[in-house]
Order: structure tokens, then sequence, then C-alpha cells
């Protein structure tokens, strides 16, 4: 008999993490040779925004969905660790602290009576402007949008003025002056089409932030072993494959910008180190307010 | 779901009704700890809280806030008496009110319930005081109102772009002639329908001269002023949609009080009024949003757009046969759903038949226009009938012509997709 | 007894409807303000677009009952205009109770989400961390004061 189950997907169909749940739905009905057939649902149709995600999940409104952590940290404060500004600089880094992190999802997931499949990052996000940032003094008085309170933050402190809006207003808000800047992946920038308004990316490689693939624990339990067992190996080959194809987004998106004529720079090691301490001190300000879970997750990759 | 409707219970809760049978019909899995009943309830309060806490939606209310303090106060007069003397001459005169104030109007606003809603809550009384037909003027008001997602800003453009990947700027510009030659063709067939029977324009014929139009200019002036504020704000960068919404608010107030027509019990019956119209969309958009869930859930849309991928069609007969599909899911669903359920599968079906991205944005934005007038669910019918206390056959009957219209202009668009490309082709 | 019902759940329904248009207002003064630190002083409430989210929450839902009682809820009469007077009254209380129905149903949902909301602690993942019960706690009033003017819509059926 087939077990079938709808799955949420935030994005849309083109989105690497929409892809992600997709490549994982045909993995899992060819290892349990058609007996779970899971259907995804992209571009939220399903009804669902994402911050109300994790209950939906807990409850089985939803069976499975594709959440962004960050927007669920208001639900469970652990789910924001991997939005804290410049923790990790590089895909290696991201990779050894969401293993670090990994037992502690679980468990917060298990409280929300979920399991956590797989998780993988957005492609690491950076800062377009219309003029070089070269200089903290560079970043005064620019209007950024971000898409989350850290950023909000993390921009305050820098000196800017960050604005939040939902991205389906970014492309016209930038067209007409609204906002100047976007601090965001390389990839959002292609899909975007930023070049036809901004002209400059610099790689800040401000964060690294995860997208989690989770199923309601009764719809899991009321699996079989072997139809268990068959996930978890779809899911961890897919964890592989979608890591892989993070970074992969962000050359490809890097080359595709670079084309269409933006400037890409690196940080300067002045300015890196500028930015490096204003998140020194959000990391503080957060481990002083944080809970037990999300200090000894931080403790276990050494922050 | 059609017996729902006609049995006169309330549209939101027929939707809804819908929507719980539908999950009732259809085999959803669940594990035994999970009742049909939950899976409902937590779906229903969910769409409830969240389809309303939404920035976007708030232009809503506050454009309808606008229209009730500019219907209120003497400005709708004034712009009435504006217009008169420059449209006297027309055929059909005072009938092109609707297209004009609509464009206009569309040219500040995302959505086409907001445009029907404000232009009519100015437009149809006055225009029935003055002795013009009800139906001429509710058609026109119909097939005008849907500009709104047509002439940029616009919701629907702005969800096409996001998921078909397209650039918003592009389609926004796309969509300003297509839009303007609409406009044109309802005036024309007014213009025509008032050569044809001349009973249909009231007689009161007054001679204006030049003089009398440019002291006509003096009660437009505050309307444009208005649009100019809301107008100017978007395109100057200063606001976004929404806020030019509040925008417009504070300056239909400015306005009242300088013409001394801001009454406490003018203020209040407006809020109130506008608390219901409000109330009463937005509680049938909750009760869409969660039948549109379900049909996400069961995979109607998907059912039937992958229906017609297995058709193997040449390009013409396949936008033919998906123009009858969205005329179809039209009729039942809201327009953002409609998009969002099926441009997934619909569009690498259209890409790979050689119809361009940005093109089909437009043929997409034009089906969501028809389904705002289309029974039983049709947001511009719901809005009409509820400012204009009309039957739903009277107004179907009246907006028929203006439907007619808008298919021929999708063939025309069809035939000649240069009317789309020509200004994005010039422009960026 | 029954007079007095209906006239109670009317002036309910009147009083959500002036609480639903200060909601309004307060959306307009919340942009506004907005609209004012941005382009004089170049800063942000950060909380605009969040609230007039809340607000219209609000809006909507407390003025379900007073368009209710102002007869502005949308229906299709299109058979219903054509019976007789006596069994038009007769679908109008079945109806009538059929939405009641949905609506305490609508309501136990909206009432245990606003309770799990609550328990579990879910806070809006903006900068103002507002806990959204808060904001969701007017679903459940303003159904309420929907249920009771269905009472009183139903009784003025009975009645006649
Ligand atoms: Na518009
Ligand atoms: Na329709």
């Amino acid at each position: 008999e087939t077990v079938r189950m709808n799955c949420n997907a935030i994005y849309g169909p083109g989105n690497f993490h929409t892809k992600g749940a997709v490549n994982f739905a045909q993995k899992a009905a060819e290892y349990t040779s058609g007996a779970v057939v899971i259907e995804v649902h992209p571009g939220g149709s399903l009804g669902f925004k994402g911050p109300e995600l994790l209950k939906a999940v807990k409850d089985g409104t939803v069976p499975m969905s594709d959440i962004l952590m960050g927007v669920v940290a208001g639900s469970d404060e652990i789910f924001g660790l991997s939005t804290i500004p410049l923790i990790v600089n590089s895909y290696d880094e991201a990779k050894a602290y969401y293993d670090a992190c990994r037992p502690f999802y679980d468990k917060a997931c298990a409280k929300w009576n979920q399991k956590l499949l797989y998780a993988a990052p957005w492609p690491c996000s950076g800062l377009f402007t219309k003029a070089p940032f070269e200089a903290l003094g560079d970043i005064h008085g620019l209007k950024i949008r971000t898409y989350d309170k850290n950023g909000a933050e993390f921009l305050k402190r820098a000196g800017g003025s960050p604005q939040s809006l939902p991205w389906g207003e970014v492309y016209s808000a930038l067209s007409t002056g609204l906002i100047d800047s976007v601090l965001t992946s390389a990839v959002s920038g292609v899909d975007g089409k930023f070049w036809e308004v901004l002209g400059q990316f610099t790689k800040v490689n401000y964060a690294y932030p995860l997208n989690m693939l989770t199923i309601n624990l009764d719809y899991w339990n009321a699996l079989d072993a072997a139809q268990q067992e068959a996930l978890l190996r779809a899911a961890a080959e897919t964890e592989t494959e979608q890591w892989a194809a993070s970074r992969k987004a962000v050359e490809d998106s890097l080359a595709i910008l670079a084309k269409q004529g933006i400037v890409i720079t690196d940080l300067n090691p002045a300015l890196s180190d500028d930015l490096h301490r204003i998140a020194a001190q959000m990391l503080d300000e957060f481990k002083k307010g944080a809970k037990k879970g999300s200090l000894s997750a931080l403790a276990a990759y050494g922050k | 779901m059609m017996l729902l409707l006609l049995s006169s219970k309330w549209i939101g809760f027929s939707l809804m009704a819908s929507g719980v049978a539908g999950m009732l019909l259809y085999k959803v899995n669940l594990p035994p700890t999970i009742s049909i009943w939950d899976k409902i309830g937590d779906l229903m309060a969910n769409s409830v809280w969240n389809t309303l806490n939404s920035w976007a939606l708030t232009a809503l209310p506050l454009f309808i806030l606008m229209g009730e303090i500019l219907y209120r106060t003497a400005i709708s007069t004034r712009l009435l008496n504006g217009l008169v003397p420059w449209l006297a001459n027309v055929p059909g005169r005072l009938y092109h009110i609707n297209v004009v104030a609509c464009s206009l109007f569309a040219a500040v606003s995302g959505s086409s319930a907001a445009t029907t809603a404000t232009v009519g809550k100015i437009t149809l009384d006055e225009l029935t005081r003055r002795g013009y037909h009800k139906s001429l003027a509710i058609g026109s008001l119909a097939g005008a109102g849907t500009l709104g997602f047509l002439i940029p800003p616009s919701l629907i453009m702005i969800i096409y772009g996001v998921l078909a990947d397209a650039s918003i700027g592009q389609l926004f510009i796309a969509g300003i002639a297509p839009g303007i030659m609409l406009a044109c063709m309802y005036s024309l067939y007014i213009a025509l329908r008032a050569r044809l029977e001349p009973g249909c324009v009231p007689d009161r014929r007054e001679e204006y001269t030049w003089a009398d139009r440019i002291a006509a200019l003096r009660d437009l002036g505050p309307v444009f002023l208005l649009i100019l504020l809301v107008l100017g704000g978007i395109y100057a960068g200063l606001t976004t949609p929404t806020e030019a919404a509040a925008i417009g608010v504070v300056g239909a107030l400015g306005l009242a009080l300088y013409f001394r027509n801001l009454t406490l019990r003018n203020l209040r019956a407006a809020l109130l009024s506008a608390v219901k119209t409000s109330a009463m969309i937005c509680f049938i958009i909750a009760g869409a949003a969660f039948l549109s869930q379900v049909v996400g859930f069961v995979g109607i849309a998907r059912a039937l757009s992958s229906f017609i991928a297995s058709l193997d069609l040449s390009p013409y007969t396949l936008i033919f046969v998906l123009g009858l599909m969205y005329l179809f899911l039209g009729m039942i669903l809201d327009g953002i759903s409609i998009v969002v359920m099926t441009l997934p599968i619909v569009l690498p079906i259209v890409q790979s038949a050689g119809f361009e991205t940005l093109w089909f944005g437009i043929f997409v934005v034009f089906m969501v226009e028809l389904s705002q007038i289309t029974p039983p669910v049709g947001f511009s019918i719901f809005v009409i009938q509820h400012i204009a206390r009309e039957d739903v056959q009277t107004i179907l009957k009246a907006t028929f012509p203006f439907f007619c219209i808008m298919v021929f202009m999708v063939v025309l668009v069809t035939a000649f997709p240069d009317i789309v490309f020509f200004l994005p082709e010039r422009m960026m | 007894m029954s007079e007095r019902f209906v006239r109670m759940a009317e002036g309910l329904s009147l009083g959500g409807a002036f609480l639903s248009a200060l909601f309004m207002g307060l959306i307009v003064l919340l942009i506004v303000v907005e609209i004012t630190l941005r382009t004089v002083a170049g800063a942000s409430t950060f909380v605009a677009s969040e609230y007039s989210g809340y607000f219209l929450v609000a809006v909507v839902v407390l003025g379900l009952a007073y368009t209710l009682r102002e007869e502005a809820h949308i229906r299709i009469t299109l058979v219903h205009s054509r019976l007789p007077r006596r069994w038009r009254r007769r679908v109008d209380v079945l109806v009538g109770l059929s939405s009641m129905v949905m609506t305490a149903f609508i309501l136990v949902y909206a009432v245990l989400m606003v309770y799990e909301t609550r328990a579990l602690e879910m806070t809006a993942d903006t900068i103002s961390e507002t806990p959204l019960w808060i904001p969701q706690v007017v679903i459940p009033v303003g159904l309420v004061l929907f249920l009771f003017q269905f009472a009183a819509f139903i009784a003025g059926r009975v009645r006649k």
C-alpha cells in the first residue's frame, strides 16, 4: 500500500532548496520501491508563509515542510544559530558548525514533534550596493534591505539604515530608490536581476543560513522500519548533494553577475576586522540572553 | 460548491464549506494519531491568521477608506463636475468616467479590488443620480476596475515575476500599453453604444466653452493633486504602494478639511463603511485562501495542468486550451492562487512551445483580470454587488460586453505580441 | 428576552466596529509616522509593516459581526430572492445555523491556536520579537461577536 505525503516548499520551483526537496522525494520513492510517495508543493502554494511552519508540522497540518531555520527562531531560539553574523566564514566552517549543532537541532525538532531529515545552507550572503564598499564609512546612511533581525541589528551597528521589505517589493523599491542596497546572496541577486539596478557585490560571507526539511513524528512513526531507513538514506544523500549544490550555486551566480557587469570584490582586511568586531560584540550579547540549548550548541563548536 | 453558493449562504462560508467537503472526500493519508477534523480546523485557523496578517493586503482597506472619505465629502462631486465639460461632447459622455478614473487609479493601486471599490464608491451613485443607466455604468466599472492589475503597480505581476524568474520592472512596463489599449477599447465601446442607443445617455445637453473647461480644471485640481501625491510618492521612491495608500487617506482627509466637508459624522460614517467593505472582502479572501489550500493538498490545479501537458498541442492551440483552463479555474479561485498553483507546471510547457516569459506574464495577468469578473467567485463582482446593491445576474449581464472586449484584447495580444514587447524594448 | 438579546448582540457588533475603525486609524498613523521618520530623519520604526499586518487582522475580525448586522456580507440570492417569503425565512434560519456551526468550529481552533502559540512562547521573527498570541487573540474575540450576531440574525428571522 502506498503512503502519500504532501511536502510544503516555501520557494519557487527553480529554487535550489525546492529542487533539493524534489530530489529527496524521488530518492524516497526509489528506495522504497514506490511505497512512499512525497508530493512537493513549491512556491508556498499550500498557503503557508514561514514563521508558522514549525507549529504546522508539529500539528501535522502539513506532514513535511522545507523550513528556513532563521524564520522560526521566534518559535525556538536555537534555530537562529545559523543566522548569527559572521560566525563562520567559509563553507567548510559552516559545515563544521552545522555538524556540531546537529544533535541540538535534532533535540529541538523532537520537542516540536518532528524529525529533522536534512539541512543545507543558503548560498552565503554578501552586500549588493551601487557604489564600492571599501570602508565602514561607505555603509553610513545606506538604505539596506535585509531579511532578518540579526541582519538589521548588524547593519544598524555598522552605521547603515536597514529596511525590512518583502522580497516581492525589493526590485521596484530598488528602481525607485526607496532602498539602495541589499544584503543577500549572489544567487538571490541573479534571481532579482540586480544588474538592472545595482553595480557592486561585496563578498562579505555574512552568514550561511540553513534550510531544513522536517517530517511530523506521527507521520514518521506510521512508517515501517524499512521505509524509515530508506528515507534516512535518501535524506543523507540529499544533504551531501545540497551542500555541494549551494557551493556551486554561489560560483555559478558570481559568474553570471560578473558577466552582467556587476563588480565583485572581497572584503579588504581592515573592513573585515571592523565587521568582525561588531559581530563578536553581538555574539557576546546574544550569549548573555541565550537559553541553555543554544549555549551548549555554541560551546560544542567552540564559541 | 455551486450548490452551496446558490443556497444563499454567505460566500466566505460557502468557500470554507467547499474546502471542508474537499478535505473529507479526498483520501488524505493520516497517521492514526491525527484526526481529519483537527487537520481541517488547524488549516482554517491558520488561513484566517496567515491571510490577514499581510503587509501587502493592508493597502486594500486603506484605499477603501480613502475612497469612502472622498465619497462622503464634496470631492467626488467635484471630480464629476470637473469632468462633465470635458466629456460633454464625447459620445457617451459621463459613462467614460469609470474608464478614465479607473485608469488613473490603477496607476496608484496594486489590486483590482481596491481600484473597483474606490472608483465605484465615487462614481456609481453620482451617475445614477444624473440619470445615466446603471447597467452600462456597472459594466464599465467592472471592466475598467480590473485594470488595477494590468497598469503598474500590480500585485499579480510581482508574484509572477518572482515565480517565473522574470524581470518585474519589465513586466510593469509591458503592462502599460495593453492597459491603455484596453481602456481605449472600453471607451470606444461606450461611444458606440451611446451612438446606437441614444436613449441611454441623459438629455441635459448644455454647451460648454473652453472657458468652462478651464474653470472645470479647478474642480479637477484636488483629485489630480491627490493622484500626484499618491503616484508621486511611489515613483519618486519615497513610498511603497501600501504606504502610498496611507498617504492617500491623509491627503483625502486634508482635502476634506480644506473644503470644510470634514464633519465628525462624515468621518465616523466613512470609517464604519470602510470597516464593512474591508471585512466583507477580507472574509471572502480568507475563505478563498482556505479553499486554495485544500485545492493545493488535493491537487486539482496540478492534475489539470499536467493533463494539458500530456496532450502535446500546437502553440496556439496550447494557449487556447490554457485560456480555457484559466477561465475555468478563475471561476472558482482567486487570482493569486491561480497563478501560484498553476505556474510551476504551465510555465515550462509554454516556454518550450516558444512563448516568451514576459509575454506569458501579461497573458496571465489578463486571465487573472477575467477571473475577477466571472461567477461564482469574482472579486470585482462581489465588490460591485456591495456598492451597487444589485443582484449578481444584473451585474453579470452588465459586465458581459466588457468581458468580451477583454477576451478580444487577449486574442489581439496573442496575435500581435508586439503590443507587449514594444515598450519594454524601448525603455530598458 | 430575545428582544433584549438581539439588542445586546447588535450593541456588541457596533462596539467591535468601533474598535475595528480604531485599528484602521492606527494603521494610517503608524505608516505616516514611518514615512515621516524615514524622510525627515532617515530612521525607521522597524515595526510598521509588521504591526500594520496585526492591525489588519483586528480590523477584519472585529468588523465581521457589524458587517453581518448591516447585511453587508455578500450572498448569492439568485434562488433565494425567488422563494416565497415564508420559505425565504426558513432558508435564512438554515444557512444562519450552519454558518453558526462553522463559526463555532473555527472559534474552537482559533482558541487552540492562540493557546498553543502562547504555551509554546512563539514570537515574531522580527526586531520587536512580539509574542504572537497577542495579535492573534483578537481572532477569537471577533468570532465570539460574530457568533452572537448570528444568533441575533436567526432570532430575528424566527420571531417575524
Ligand atoms: Na495597478
Ligand atoms: Na471568477
